[in-house]
């Protein structure tokens, strides 16, 4: 059923963004190919000017297509599920579970998207011979690098910044889908309700943060900074840090999923 | 042909006496096959319900039989078809004399009245067949 | 075992007491009428049999078993409003409706809606409201569910198509399932139906047969239901 879900949730969102990606893509080949007719010669600068605005269309639709990510996130679950729709979906036969999880996904699946699709298309505008080899180069070095400060455990340094990539996206999605969720709860101004939960966990979180934050402070700063530190100390620091971010974050995470699933079950309460 | 229905009593009872009545006048011959419940339901616009036990109150007297499998027959007992329709007349008979008791005629008035309307009805007829000609 | 069976069942939402001790037995190949003024109780009802609301207390059972995703599979419900995704085309509705339910009939789905004259590719924001609202219905009863709750299903549409709608009810009937129709337009459905419950201000009033009401009561329905909803004193 999650993946019915998923499907068909898919089908609704790459309505918008797939088309959006494209243009994306599209532009920046069009800085491209303009940069490379511009380099050859001389021009009025009406065609100066041109390439200005096309590179100021290009970093706006670059913006537009986060935008239009997050946006498209909290509205397919405020009107999908907390909407008319929501009579639809929630007398399916699946779980509150599938039908958290099948936006949740969807939503960083198109995170990830515009992610790599703004990163490909800023290559493409900017390309120049030989490039490939350069970047090709400098994740090689990287990857040496790398081994200086983690040794064996550098694989897992990669492993642990895409998980804290992943669950970072999730997060931001519950971090709106939980506010939504209490917001709907109630009988009228659910909207503005909502937003103002958003705001409401927001400081809670900072507060807590900035406690757990003093904490991670404290444990950096406990470096004894008159020993000199090999290079694998470092890095077993950083390492350290990443895993203490990632298992916040999935905690986090985790209580705001449990708020938005007792919210739905306890205490939906469509218009 | 369509059905009507009365707010104030029951459909069932209503269904039977306008199914004996299509009984009686032919409509549904002897030992023809009857509609299905839905179908009779569905044309009709009632509860499926109410027609089964329109069905089962006319099965038990003794208009209809059940062949399994098949459906529901009009029977071909014709004295029985004939006795039916000997009810339904006495029960308009009825109908007539006490309404006519309820606007203050006597039984005997109501009779001459009716006598009256059946020569008039009479003498419509031949002028219409004469006319025609 | 009762199709929908509802013990002791109350549900406040803050200080509004929706539904007081309500207690009902619906057996499987009826075509019930939940009828009452709007406010009365009866979308709550609706609502809690679907698992779209919780009772505060007492219980609401499905085919015996609390509503949950395995009653939602048996269950057909219509709502008071349009809950499908417009962007969609009918067809896909259809594919939709496919996928969700094993239930769903998609060959008498796409007859009704061809008898309909309903064009099958275009977008459902595209059609008129009373369209969308048969759309809905049909996808509703083309699925061979064990309880159809239909919240309002004629309310504001043209005498034909409320016909249509009876005589799609009326065509499903299936001696293992019910029906049951939360409406407060009586003397339009009032021949469908074999039994009727009255709900006031959140209690049932009257659970009975609607071919014994016009016997005891020498009325139909409709007219009782005035009778005993009569809002202003002689």
């Amino acid at each position: 059923m999650l993946g019915k879900l998923m499907k068909h949730e898919c089908k609704a969102t790459s309505r918008l963004m797939a088309p959006l990606l494209l243009v994306v893509l599209g532009l920046g080949l069009v800085v491209r190919v303009y940069d490379g007719i511009l380099k050859n010669a001389d021009y009025a600068w009406i065609i100066e000017t041109l390439h200005g605005l096309l590179i100021f269309a290009f970093v706006i639709a670059l913006i537009a297509a986060v935008v239009c990510a997050v946006v498209l996130m909290v509205q397919r679950f405020s009107k999908n599920l907390m909407g008319d729709e929501g009579y639809l979906m929630f007398t399916l036969p699946v779980s509150d579970h599938a039908l958290i999880f099948s936006k949740l996904l969807v939503s960083v699946i198109w995170f990830l998207a515009v992610i790599a699709v703004d990163l490909l298309a800023v290559l493409i505008a900017v390309y120049e011979k030989g490039m490939m080899h350069d970047i090709a180069d400098f994740f090689a070095a990287t990857w040496r690098a790398l081994q200086n400060y983690y040794l064996a455990a550098r694989g897992w340094v990669v492993v642990e910044l895409v998980l804290l990539l992943l669950v970072s996206l999730a997060l931001s999605c519950l971090q709106f889908y939980a506010p939504i969720a209490i917001g709907h709860s109630f009988a009228k101004r659910k909207g503005l309700l909502s937003v103002v939960f958003f705001f409401v966990l927001q400081f809670i979180q900072q507060t807590i943060a900035t406690g757990l934050l003093a904490k991670l402070v404290e444990k950096i700063f406990l470096w004894n900074v008159t020993e000199p530190y090999t290079a694998v100390q470092v890095g077993g620091h950083t390492q350290w840090v990443i895993l203490w971010t990632l298992g916040c974050e999935v905690i986090l995470a985790g209580i705001l999923y449990l708020i938005t699933w007792l919210m739905m079950k306890k205490r939906l309460n469509l218009a | 042909m369509p059905w009507e229905f009365v707010d104030h009593l029951p459909i069932y009872a209503q269904l039977v006496e306008q199914l004996k009545r299509r009984i009686v006048t032919g409509d549904y011959p002897p030992g023809s096959k009857l509609p299905s419940v839905r179908e009779l339901a569905a044309d009709a616009a009632v509860n499926p319900n109410t027609v089964q036990r329109a069905f089962a109150e006319l099965e038990r007297s003794g208009l209809i039989y059940t062949q399994r499998s098949t459906g529901k027959f009009v029977t071909d007992d014709a004295p029985a078809i004939l006795d039916a329709r000997r009810q339904l007349a006495s029960a308009q008979i009825e109908a007539f004399l006490s309404a006519m008791r309820s606007m203050g005629y006597l039984p005997g008035e109501a009779v001459s009245m009716l006598e009256r309307a059946v020569e008039e009805q009479k003498k419509e007829e031949k002028q219409h067949a004469d006319s025609g000609m | 075992m009762p199709i929908l069976e509802c013990k002791a069942l109350f549900k406040r939402y803050g200080s509004v007491q929706a539904l007081k001790n309500v207690g009902l037995a619906i057996e499987p190949g009826h075509i019930v009428g939940l009828l009452g003024p709007n406010g009365s109780g009866k979308t709550t009802l609706i609502k809690l049999a679907n698992g779209l609301l919780q009772p505060t207390s007492g219980e609401i059972l499905i085919a015996g078993e609390k509503p949950s995703v395995a009653t939602k599979k048996i269950v057909s419900y219509l709502p008071e409003r349009i809950a499908l995704p417009e962007h969609l085309t009918v067809k896909q509705l259809l594919g939709f409706f496919g996928d969700f339910y094993a239930d769903f009939n998609r060959e008498a789905a796409g007859h009704m809606l061809s008898q309909l004259q309903i064009a099958p590719d275009q977008p459902l924001k595209q059609l008129s409201k009373g369209t969308k609202e048969k759309v809905q219905l049909i996808l509703v009863m083309s699925r061979a569910a064990k309880l159809y709750l239909l919240d309002e299903p004629i309310g504001g549409v043209d005498p034909a198509t409320r016909d249509y709608i009876l005589h799609t009810i009326i065509s499903n009937y299936n001696p293992e399932a019910s029906v049951i129709i939360s409406t407060h337009l009586i003397a339009d459905v009032e021949s469908v139906l074999d039994e009727v419950v009255f709900l006031n201000r959140g209690e049932i009033t009257l659970h009975e047969s609607v071919d014994n009401i016009r016997q005891t009561h020498g009325k139909s329905v409709d007219a009782l239901f005035r009778e005993v909803f009569k809002c202003w004193e002689n």
